[in-house]
Order: structure tokens, then sequence, then C-alpha cells
């Protein structure tokens, strides 16, 4: 980006970003609307800031070296402190932004009685996380941030005091950064190039999540193998289930502090991210041949069942968010039913097919139809359904 | 015929890898193809799949043009390539069961290599005895086999030469790319080196 595209750019983000705190009778009335709001609302937004950022910061994203730097550094020593130094630009990023929210929902809300209170969880909260990332990892770690709903019905000075006794206790063990093997850099610094290259062409397939085994021997043994499959590959990543549930929490904790916010959205959004991870088995068959000849089903009838079940899986995730105190509606269940649709098609989409384009005579018009339904991928059909759930009357 | 090509040839940059070539395998024959490294031998299996386009000739397999991406013709041709591969969650009991269950085919004889060990964990050796099981087990006209020899023991390369013939046995016409000069004698009713 050149110097003034860069500056212009930061203006803009400076001045949409700074919004609420000098137009904020505007935002408020966008976001909020004349809802009343509870106490606890800008509260509720720290505790799922912090959670979110708590959790990013247990995937330890900071553990990669590029081979060639990491020959060097492994003879003047520096590798430990470079890998400090992106663990800490990492965390502070991602708990400024915690932070950044909470000061914008005060401002829309109004803050707690007491700033002690939330300001010494933050700190507390920021420590531990620090303290994990920078240590090994262990078993059920990543669940520990949904405890940040604790402070919401239980006094919060004891779950600051056990929290900070935790990090305390943490900050003893020895640190990840001296210790981690020159393999584990590497295959990490490899994982992050795919899917960086993944991002930069909006292709999710090597985000999707790998498989790992599933313990029923029987799993596939039986009839409705096209089904058996799908919901195999669905339990072989069950280890993701955490993102559906955190996405969840973050879906209703938006809507009870942002309750102008339209419920579509929040659970079309929510919902895509949430099942994307579970197109994975549908995804790998599009992309490696060599799979696809395990399974003697048509495309059409391989999308439909995994469309259908995804649809399943939705719509319960859908129902856990209503029951939380999400507003219900027909518009909301279609939400969740096109990120269904809009995340099969996101990883199912074939290469463009120019001797099919499809034209349709339309008032004197050629419209290559056929060539139009090809280039819509996943995030083009999530917007425009949800364009459409929240404008149709349902 | 099952397989015919005629006048096929295929040009790899200004390398001419074959031309010429015409072949014809009816049910029941072997053709093995032999050559050194890089001389097509894969590229002309590929042809016979429909994954290489020919740059002259033509190509005919269970009576039409070949194309994977067509689910009755990999119905009908059953193939062991490079790119065949496992799902690493699934053990091979579980791949077998997948299988099984959607083609329908019958399981060849001889053990199946670690049944409840993940794919990941299997070795190179017990990997290619997976996808050689699924390769025959698969219902088939016409077996293509690039290079099934390699990463096999002594076992393993006996065991390949029984199913090869069990293959023509059940009236499928066989190409098998191969290095290993036992197996072309033992199997082999043809013999083509590029």
């Amino acid at each position: 980006m050149k110097r003034p595209d860069l500056v212009l750019a930061l203006v803009i983000a400076a001045g949409l970003l700074g919004s609420p705190f000098y137009n904020t009778e505007l935002v408020r009335s966008q976001l909020i609307g004349g809802a009343p709001v509870g106490a606890l609302g800008s509260l509720l937004v720290l505790c799922t800031g912090l959670a979110l950022a708590w959790r990013a910061t247990l995937r330890r994203g900071y553990l990669w070296t590029h081979p060639a730097t990491l020959t060097w550094d492994d003879f003047d020593g520096q590798r430990p402190s470079a890998l400090t130094h992106r663990l800490v630009l990492d965390w502070a990023a991602r708990f400024g932004v915690a932070a950044y929210f909470f000061a914008v929902s005060g401002m829309l809300i109004g803050f707690p009685s007491s700033l002690v209170g939330p300001v010494v969880l933050f700190v507390v909260v920021a420590a531990l996380a620090l303290a994990m990332g920078r240590r090994r990892s262990f078993p059920g770690e990543s669940l520990l941030p949904l405890t940040l709903a604790l402070p919401l019905v239980v006094p919060l000075w004891t779950y600051v005091v056990t929290a900070a006794i935790a990090a305390c206790a943490l900050a003893r063990s020895s640190p990840l950064p001296r210790t981690v093997s020159r393999d584990t850099l590497i295959r990490h610094y490899t994982e992050r190039m795919v899917r960086r290259t993944s991002a930069a062409f909006l292709d999710v397939w090597a985000l999707l999540p790998a498989g790992r085994p599933v313990p029923w021997r029987n799993a596939l043994a039986g009839r409705f193998i096209v089904t058996r499959y799908v919901v195999t590959g669905t339990l072989a990543r069950r280890y993701t289930l955490g993102l559906p549930v955190f996405l969840a929490l973050a879906v209703v904790a938006t809507h009870a502090t942002f309750p102008a916010v339209t419920s579509v959205w929040l659970l079309g959004i929510g919902g895509y991210l949430g099942l994307l991870p579970f197109t994975a088995p549908v995804a790998q068959l599009h992309r490696v041949p060599g799979l696809r000849r395990w399974l003697d089903a048509s495309n059409l009838r391989l999308h439909a069942v995994t469309c259908a079940f995804l649809c399943l899986l939705a719509l319960i995730w859908a129902g856990v968010v209503l029951l939380l105190g999400t507003p219900a509606s027909v518009s909301a269940v279609v939400a969740v039913l096109i990120a269904a649709l809009a995340a099969v098609r996101s990883v199912t989409r074939g290469p463009l097919d120019f001797s099919s384009m499809g034209m349709v005579l339309y008032e004197g018009v050629l419209i290559p139809a056929g060539l139009v339904r090809q280039l819509v991928r996943g995030p083009d059909l999530l917007v425009l359904g949800l364009i459409a759930a929240s404008f149709v009357p349902l | 015929m099952l397989i015919t090509t005629q006048d096929l040839g295929v040009t790899a940059g200004e390398t001419e890898l074959f031309s010429g070539l015409d072949l014809a395998v009816d049910a029941g024959e072997c053709l093995v193809v032999r050559g050194a490294n890089g001389a097509g031998k894969s590229t002309l299996l590929r042809c016979l799949y429909g994954n290489q386009p020919p740059t002259s000739g033509s190509v005919s397999v269970c009576g039409g043009p070949p194309d994977e991406r067509s689910a009755a013709f990999r119905r009908r041709v059953s193939v062991l390539f490079d790119d065949s591969a496992l799902f690493d969650e699934l053990t091979p009991r579980q791949h077998l069961d997948l299988l099984r269950n959607s083609f329908g085919g019958e399981l060849a004889e001889g053990p199946v290599p670690a049944p409840d060990v993940p794919a990941a964990e299997l070795s190179a050796g017990q990997r290619r005895r997976l996808l050689l099981h699924a390769a025959v087990a698969r219902p088939h006209e016409v077996l293509l086999l690039d290079e099934p020899e390699r990463a096999l023991d002594a076992d393993g390369r006996a065991w390949l030469s029984t199913l090869v013939r069990t293959s023509t046995g059940r009236g499928a016409a066989v190409v098998v790319a191969s290095h290993h000069p036992p197996l072309a004698d033992e199997v082999a009713d043809y013999v083509v080196d590029l």
C-alpha cells in the first residue's frame, strides 16, 4: 500500500473506531436503539472480550520461525527473546482490542458504578493468559476462558483472587520459547504459510481442521454410508466444538449489549464461522482425488447429505443461542440455515467451467447466468442470503 | 477390447515421452509397462484414466474416452496411482468398511495391515498394502496400477502377483507400470518397454 493510501486508510479507521467516543448518541441509536440495557452490559462485553483474547493467546501462534532465520538465531541465542517479543506483541494486541470494546460499551451503555473491579479483572486475566501462553499446553485448557462467565454470577473478587493465584503459580514454570523444538517451530511456520496463502486467496481449505482418530470401530460399517461418512468426519473434528460454544456465547453477549443489531446477522455470521470446521469431510473429498475414490456417491448426493447434516447442527446451535436469550424469529432460523449452506458452498465450489456459461436472454440482454452461479462463493452466498433474510418479511 | 489406444503420443515440453503407441488389452489380460525413470509409464496410465490429455492419438477405456470425473467411469475402472491417499484419522478397518459399504466390492485375500491403527501411524509398506486392498476391492473391469511394488517387502510382492492374477481371473483388464522384473515374469500377458 502506498503512503497516501495508508494515511487515508488510517484516517478512515480512526474516524470509524473513534466515533463511539465523539459521536456517542448517533452510534448508540444505531446499536442499542430504545431498548433497555441491563446494568451488567459493559461487564458482559468485558468478559466476552477477555475470553476471546485469552483463547486466542492459548493457540500459541507465536511459536514459529523462518527456517533460515532459525539457523542464525540458533547460533547467537536470540530465539527465546524473539519468540517472547512476538508473544507479548500478539498478547498486547488481543487484549488491546478487548479493552477497546470495553471502552466502547462503557461509552454507549455506561460503565459499572466502580471501575476498580473490572480493571483488576482485566489485568489479572491478561496476566494469566500471558503466563499460560508462554508455557506448555495441557489438556482441556482451551475451555478455561469459559470460566469468565463466572464473574457475572459469583463475587468478582473471588474470581480475581483465584485467577491471580493461578497466574503466579504458572509464572514460575519453564518458558516455552526456551524449550520448544526446532521441528515444532518449522512445522508451525509451514502451517502459518499455508494459512496465510489460504487467507490471501480467500480459500478456506487450508484453514479447516485435520481429523483425529475416531474410536468407534464400526463407525463406517452399515447402510447409509454417505451419512455415516459425513457424521464420522464431523466426529473426527469433535475437538473443535469449543469454537461454536464460544461463538454462541459471543452472539448472546453481543445481542444483550447491542440489541438494535438484528439477530439475523449475528446468528448468520456466528453460525457460518461455527459450522465451517465441520465442512472438512466434504472439502477433503473435493480437494484430494485419491480420497474421492473411497466413496462411490455423486457430488449431488454428497452435497445434499452434508447440507442436511450441517443444517441439523445449525438448528441445534441456533436453539442453544435462542434459549440463552436471543429473540427467536423465522428470519433467525432461516439465517442459520443459510449459514450452513454457505459453509458447504465455501468448500465445494469447483473451478470455473467456461463451456457452461448458461446464457439467458433477459429484456434483450444476454446474461451468463451459469457463469454467475459458478462465481458465487460461500461468503457471497452468506451475505446475499442474510440481506434477503433481513429485508424479506417472514 | 476393454482398453485400446491408437497412435497415442504425449510430449512434455519439448521432450517426446512416447508416440505412435497402439495398445489393445482385453478382459482377463495383463499388460506390464516397463521403462526407465521419466520414460512415461505413469503418464501412460494417467492417459488411460483421463487425467492426462494425450498430445496425439486417441484412447478408449471400457468403450469410451476415459474421464475420472464421471461416477460411472469410476465404478468400472479402479486405480492405484501416486495420488492415492488415505484418511489419516481412519483405521484400515474403517477404510475398508467405507469402501465395501459404498461400492459393495469383495475384499481380496491377504492380511489387512494393523486393522485398528489410524492410517497416520501406518508405515509406508502398510499404507501401500491398504491401498492395494482398496484398488482390488473396488468393483472394476479395468485395473491400473502404477509401481504397486513400491515399499512392499518380499511377502508383499508375492501377494501383489496373486492380487493381479485374481483380478485377471475375474475378467478384468490390468495394466501395471513396474520396475520389478519378477512381477512382469509372473503376471504379464504382454510387456511394453517405453
